[in-house]
């Protein structure tokens, strides 16, 4: 499977067992850079070298971590919540594509973390942009990652 | 009978999807006792290992990982406490080496809160405890 295909999966898979949502790449909604006031990155090394951001609406934001911990709506969702659950999110979905380009390799990852913009672009690295609807709100991933890996 | 349960991960969200996990599967529950890193983890589980019903151990924690903290309660016949081991590694060999150490099951993350059901019911007998 090549790294697009195995960061589509992870997603879906991602997203349908542990968020209970629905991700559809094929009619994007139009979006804005501000319409994605949460930005996650992270750095891995393995089968993948690399940096992937994810970019959510407030509304995609606040579902995924009610829907990961299991936050009831008439309960509050802290500021720090909502942050550790985009955290949680990214590392899974970025594990899981590792593991499926190489289910016995060994990997590295960074912790995730917050960050105001996605990464610039780097030299040398492959950038790779999905675009699509989570539950009907715009959502971004971009991955960039050494040349090399544009064959896996 | 209510179970003692411990989820050892450095994550504070992964604790909560396993402890909404093991909830939504109708397991009563008298205590979750919780570690955030293998160091804890290690000590909990060898302070409580009468008391613990259960123990979900994260695979790759600060302090200690979870093969080690596996190898550890092995070498000091520390074995009452029934542990599975998370991870997202899809690595059969190391599913097999925490086999060889005493874990009970293996769950990759993501998992769904049926396969955490389908792997309590497994290592508690047929039906989920009460």
């Amino acid at each position: 499977m090549d790294v697009k295909s195995s960061l589509l999966s992870s997603i879906e898979e991602v997203l349908d067992k542990m968020a209970f949502m629905f991700f559809d790449e094929s009619e994007p909604p139009e979006a804005e850079p501000d319409d994605f006031p949460f930005i996650t990155e992270v750095d891995t090394r393995g089968v993948i070298v690399g940096k992937l951001n994810v970019l959510v609406t407030e509304t995609s934001a606040r579902e995924i971590a009610r829907n990961l911990i299991g936050i009831r709506d008439d309960e509050e969702l802290y500021p720090e919540t909502l942050e550790d659950a985009l955290r949680e999110f990214t590392n899974l979905v970025m594990g899981r594509t590792m593991t499926i380009l190489n289910p016995a390799g060994p990997f590295d990852m960074d912790v995730p973390r917050l960050v105001s913009h996605p990464a610039p672009r780097e030299v040398g690295r492959v950038l790779l942009t999905i675009n699509g609807a989570l539950d009907d709100e715009p959502f971004q991933m971009m991955l960039q990652y050494e040349e090399q890996q544009a064959a896996a | 009978m209510s179970k003692t349960i411990g989820l050892i991960d450095d994550s504070r969200v992964m604790r909560s999807i396993l402890r909404k996990s093991i909830l939504m599967n109708n397991v009563q529950v008298d205590e979750f006792l919780e570690a955030d890193n293998g160091q804890e983890g290690y000590e909990m589980l060898s302070g409580h290992s009468n008391e613990l019903d259960i123990a979900f151990v994260d695979l790759h924690m600060p302090r200690m990982s979870g093969v080690e903290m596996l190898r550890r309660l092995r070498t000091e016949g520390i074995q009452s406490v029934p542990i599975v081991i998370v991870s997202t590694s899809a690595d059969l060999e190391m599913q097999k080496t925490c086999m060889d150490l005493g874990a009970v099951g293996f769950i990759r993350k993501p998992f769904t809160p049926q396969d955490i059901g389908t792997l309590i019911t497994k290592i508690f007998g047929v039906g989920v405890p009460a």
